[in-house]
């Protein structure tokens, strides 16, 4: 999505923000208003001194309810806007196909997420802002300088101009400095996301010293970028601070032998010192907002930036086969396939068994739409898996994986998901992946609240309950990887009949138990570092 | 962390005397303008122009002045940040290794980038602001000293009372900047768990569910914010209100008392810049202070997230003799009842101990008691004769290797993981690797996302080298099998079964020829431990009852 996009769907919300932020160019020149009535009571004739007192408190506290109205009208747009934005970078990386996901750190999916937004919501807005309010001062301000005195009108545009060019001289340094912040950042998170996970290892093996040290560097680091980024920031700001006050000062010196030569009135002088400065000061202060706001769209254009990902669209169908055909693939330059052919039909039940790193679970990530780069063909009747449309695939396919991630959430809701509840069928999974018993002794029986990833349980808990989950599912297909690791042999083994006895197509990878599942398999797989047998 | 509250401190000195510098240097050309416009009034064009040079002059010297401040406040600024980061991460890092849990991880993770951001936003950055605004401040009340003492009078008096008045209106803001914290902690949690869980939610097609509920994660934070945002508004335009109509009445008065006596031009000119000067600073000054106040919560916020009670432990172990359970019952503390029963058991140096038991029996429960992550529900263990609870934390830690399946692969490269960045000597590294059966892994690989590059087998086995290359008494396996093929299980028991070290090893995958090798074997079952001699008795109830 476009930013332009973003405020189109929000016409009537941004109608308001701009609206909020126009208010706001009043108030200074209202207030600036109000000095120079006070002043011009000086040379002011008796009868008008009254009438000025109103007008000065007037002009003086009219900002403030407008103030008051402008921020209303701006803040309500501001939350949708960050609420939209958030989505969207949410989105976007659950948009992601498994295969690009595991690629990335996940710290930077998580900054993406967090602060990188933060730093889109402090620049953002507040640019937005600073420089409606700046330029329609200067607008209104300019105005009044030309008719009170032409020269000091055009030199103030001037002056401006010798600003924009040292903005526009800062501007792509700025942004760079920008965008290396942001990747400081993500190594930040990633050293400490490092540091807090491994929390406890570096305690039990009292490293504490040694982690420090790498973590103080990349402290060190980001605060470095970060200095140099401020540095930046700062001399631009300091150059256009001291071209202004000497343009304030030159202005001061003319206005004063205008005034001695009667040409302007004690409260045009007043207004001419008090414009100048505003002006000036604001034109800076709009300027300066004007990088900050390109460089907040730099980063809302790579939160929102749109991946795309080639998607199969072709229907699901295995009817008759599924054929693997030539299949290999390599991670960089080690090959973990080679060559490697089977063929199942539908209601199958077979085995893939090799040594540790013979590829068991690449293979099962390649038919599962896992995994895309691999060489050969894998055809679910007549359809290649990767022209598969991806839902239409989930849809039928289960995965047992070897991470058994578990929600913050109940028992219950950790099996049944997003399905509906359906209570026979529930106890039968529990039966199926030998939970029930030990579910019966909890207290609130399936109403168990896991902690976040099942911090509560015990490792063949974890299993049996993301087994547990695969049946509730109920799909076709089922790929299951190694799933008796944290198993005792009997629970191992009640697991194995489960999957045997299911009237689907399963695909099981198991290092252990390996006579007993020779013998109960009627196909098996066995894969070698060399290539796949048919045993 | 409240000591590290104003950041670095000389380096605070440092900028505020350089700011005094340049202050007091704009003060002087202000009072010069003063001397401008009389002369001009006086047409006394010579001094007009000496006046008119030394003013230029002075603007030269500012320039440079603001273009050295500007590295010496980006200093500050890196120094307190750097400086408060690593305290935070020292206490983290500090704590009793009983105390450390894991799900404080994202709020430590949350503190350390979110909430810096802010304090650095809101309240470093305002501070150097808030000392700049008050010289500011400062130099004019100086200036208007000059024309009338009175008028200092006035300006003090203002400050007072606009100070008192915002420290009265922050209190709301500040509740509901802690109220932001506690959101945008879950919302993090919430994305966490999402990247955590990334292939569960793509394989069950979850998508639509986990976005719904982001929505109102994001929805939280934003309306947590918008809140903040409200008060901070009210709280403004209050301040501003009182501010506006003081201050324009005693202009309007002086202005009146300036009209019945005689004042010159020059010293108008002063009181109007130095009361804009005074003016600008005090309506800064409590949007300021109220955002520093608010943000200011967040440090005890720190502080609260990082106390733990302090336990005294003073017995110092050197070495390891006997471990003792005493008819203890074992559980976790939130949850009634204990999943262990009087249990029984005594382990001593040099001995070779199996604990077997089947899922869920209650293995990781006494483990957990041995790594005094849990204390037990009843009675003490004991270290050679001590109760471990009065037991030095490093002392009895030290004695501990652990080997365990959750562990933790950190990111960098395959050594990194197993010298954990102390130094090592390279063939205590290759025999740890050699007996693993890791050999063919290169040292310089790099791992991220808690080796999820590695396989299963893969990664436990590196765990298990990790734990080999340090020195320690006992070596502590908690279902190291798991993941590994029988021929590499095998040989590493093998391997531990040699080491001239204490074992103790609790698994549920066991190994019929290696049982008699082991000098003690405890079965967890029902809730209670027995020692067992019988090995086929063992093996068979291991095995399967089918």
């Amino acid at each position: 999505m476009t930013i332009t996009q973003l405020l189109g769907q929000n016409r009537k919300q941004f109608f308001r923000y701009i609206t909020g932020a126009l208010l706001t160019t009043v108030n200074g020149l209202s207030q600036t208003f109000a000095l120079s009535i006070a002043f011009g009571i000086i040379e002011a004739p008796e009868s008008s001194i009254v009438p000025r007192i109103v007008g000065m408190f007037f002009f003086a506290v009219l900002p403030i309810p407008l103030q008051y109205l402008s921020r209303f009208l701006r803040i309500g747009f501001m939350r949708d806007v960050l609420i939209q934005v958030r989505s969207l970078a949410y989105q976007k990386i659950m948009h992601r196909p498994i295969e690009v996901f595991k690629k990335q750190s996940k710290e930077s999916a998580m900054a993406m997420v967090v602060s990188d937004i933060n730093l889109f919501e402090k620049d953002f807005f507040l640019a937005i802002l600073n420089i409606v309010f700046s330029f329609g001062s200067f607008l209104i301000g300019e105005v009044i300088l030309f008719i009170i005195s032409p020269t000091i009108g055009f030199g103030t545009l001037i002056a401006s101009s010798l600003l924009y060019i040292v903005v526009r001289f800062f501007e792509k340094p700025t942004r760079e400095i920008k965008r290396l912040t942001q990747e400081a950042n993500v190594d930040y998170t990633k050293q400490l996301t490092n540091v807090l996970q491994g929390l406890e290892v570096i305690k039990l093996y009292r490293v504490e010293m040694n982690f420090k040290k790498p973590f103080y560097q990349i402290v060190q680091h980001l605060e470095n970028i970060k200095q140099k980024a401020f540095r930046l920031d700062e001399y631009q700001g300091n150059l256009n601070v001291w071209i202004a006050s000497s343009y304030q000062t030159l202005v001061y010196i003319y206005a004063t032998y205008l005034f001695i030569q009667d040409e302007l009135s004690l409260t045009a002088l007043i207004l001419v010192f008090n414009l100048i400065g505003q002006l000036i000061w604001g034109m800076i202060n709009g300027f300066n907002f004007i990088n900050r706001f390109k460089a907040s769209m730099d980063i809302f254009e790579r939160i929102t930036k749109v991946e795309d990902y080639p998607y199969g669209l072709s229907a699901f169908n295995f009817k008759k086969v599924l054929k693997v055909k030539d299949l290999s693939f390599a991670y960089e330059d080690k090959v973990v396939l080679e060559h490697v052919n089977f063929e199942i039909q539908p209601k199958d039940k077979i085995l893939i068994t090799g040594p540790s790193g013979a590829g068991k679970t690449t293979l099962l990530n390649c038919l599962s739409q896992s995994l895309s780069s691999f060489t050969g063909e894998v055809f679910y009747d007549h359809t290649e898996v990767r022209a598969i449309d991806p839902n239409a695939f989930l849809s039928n396919c289960g995965y047992i994986r070897q991470n058994h991630f578990l929600f913050n959430d109940t028992i219950k809701q950790n099996i049944i998901l997003n399905q509906k509840y359906d209570a026979e069928k529930f106890a039968l999974c529990l039966k199926q992946a030998a939970l029930s018993e030990w579910i019966e002794s909890l207290e609130l029986k399936a109403e168990h609240k896991l902690e976040q990833d099942g911090a509560n349980i015990s490792g063949g808990q974890r299993q049996r309950i993301s087994i547990a989950r695969a049946l509730y599912h109920d799909k076709e297909l089922l790929f299951v990887d190694e799933p008796s690791a944290s198993l005792d042999d009997q629970t191992a083994l009640t697991i194995y009949e489960t999957l045997l006895a299911l009237d689907k197509t399963v695909i099981l990878v198991a290092h252990r138990h390996l006579d007993y599942l020779n013998q109960r398999f009627a196909i098996k797989l066995e894969l070698t570092k060399a290539g796949a047998h048919h045993a | 962390m409240h000591k590290h509250a104003y950041g670095s401190k000389p380096w605070l000195v440092i900028i505020t005397v350089y700011m005094i510098l340049i202050t007091a240097l704009n003060g002087y050309s202000i009072y010069l303008l003063r001397f401008i416009t009389d002369y001009g009034l006086a047409r006394e064009m010579d001094k007009l122009v000496d006046v008119a040079i030394q003013m230029l002059i002075i603007l030269a010297i500012l320039l440079v002045l603001e273009l050295i401040g500007t590295p010496l406040r980006s200093l500050y600024l890196s120094k307190s940040m750097v400086q408060m980061k690593q305290a935070y991460i020292d206490r983290v890092l500090d704590q009793d290794i009983t105390q450390v849990q894991k799900e404080q991880v994202n709020r430590y993770l949350s503190n350390l980038t979110n909430d810096f951001d802010r304090y650095e936003l809101k309240f470093i950055k305002n501070l150097m602001q808030l000392i700049f605004v008050g010289l500011r401040f400062g130099m004019s009340v100086v200036l208007l000293a000059m024309v009338h003492w009175g008028l200092v009078v006035v300006a003090m008096v203002l400050l007072v009372v606009f100070v008192k008045l915002t420290s009265r209106t922050s209190k709301p803001v500040q509740k509901t900047e802690a109220k932001k914290s506690a959101s945008l902690e879950a919302y993090t949690d919430f994305v966490d768990e999402s990247l955590q869980g990334f292939e569960i939610i793509k394989q069950h097609q979850l998508e639509t569910e986990r976005y719904e509920a982001f929505h109102a994660h994001a929805e939280a934070v934003q309306n947590d914010n918008y809140k903040v945002d409200v008060k901070t508004t009210q709280v403004d335009a209050l301040n501003n209100l009182v501010q506006t109509l003081v201050m324009f009445t005693l202009i309007g008065g002086g202005i009146l008392v300036a009209r019945s006596t005689s004042l010159s031009l020059g010293s108008l000119i002063v009181i109007v810049s130095s009361f804009g000067n005074a003016m600008w600073p005090l309506s800064e000054f409590s949007p300021l202070l109220s955002q520093m106040k608010g943000i200011s919560q967040v440090l005890i916020d720190f502080d609260k997230n990082l106390t733990r009670p302090v336990y005294y432990r003073p017995i110092r172990v050197q070495s390891f003799n006997e471990l003792m359970f005493d008819q203890n019952d074992l559980g976790y503390p939130d949850e009634e009842g204990s999943i262990l029963k009087d249990v029984d058991l005594s382990i001593k140096a040099g001995e070779k101990v199996l604990i077997v038991g089947r899922s869920g029996s209650g293995k990781s429960t006494l483990l957990k008691t041995i790594r005094q992550s849990l204390v037990p529900k009843k009675g003490l263990i004991y270290l050679n004769q001590k109760d471990i609870q009065s037991i030095d934390p490093h002392d009895y830690h030290r004695l501990f290797s652990t080997v365990d399946q959750i562990g933790f692969i950190f990111n960098g490269t395959v050594k990194d993981n197993l010298d954990l960045y102390q130094a090592m000597d390279p063939t205590i590294l290759e025999n740890a690797m050699h007996k693993v059966g890791l050999e063919s892994l290169d040292l310089s690989q790099e791992l991220i996302n808690n080796g999820s590059n590695l396989s299963g087998g893969q990664r436990a086995r590196l765990m298990l080298a990790r734990a080999l290359c340090l020195d320690s008494s006992i070596i502590l396996c908690d279902e190291i099998f798991a993941n590994l093929e029988y021929s590499i299980a095998k040989s590493i028991e093998n391997d531990l079964l040699r080491v001239e070290k204490t074992l103790i090893n609790v698994s549920h995958i066991i190994f019929k020829e290696s049982l008699g090798r082991y000098d003690r074997i405890f079965i967890v079952e029902e809730g209670f431990v027995q020692e067992s001699h019988d090995l086929s008795n063992i093996w068979s109830r291991m095995l399967d009852e089918n």
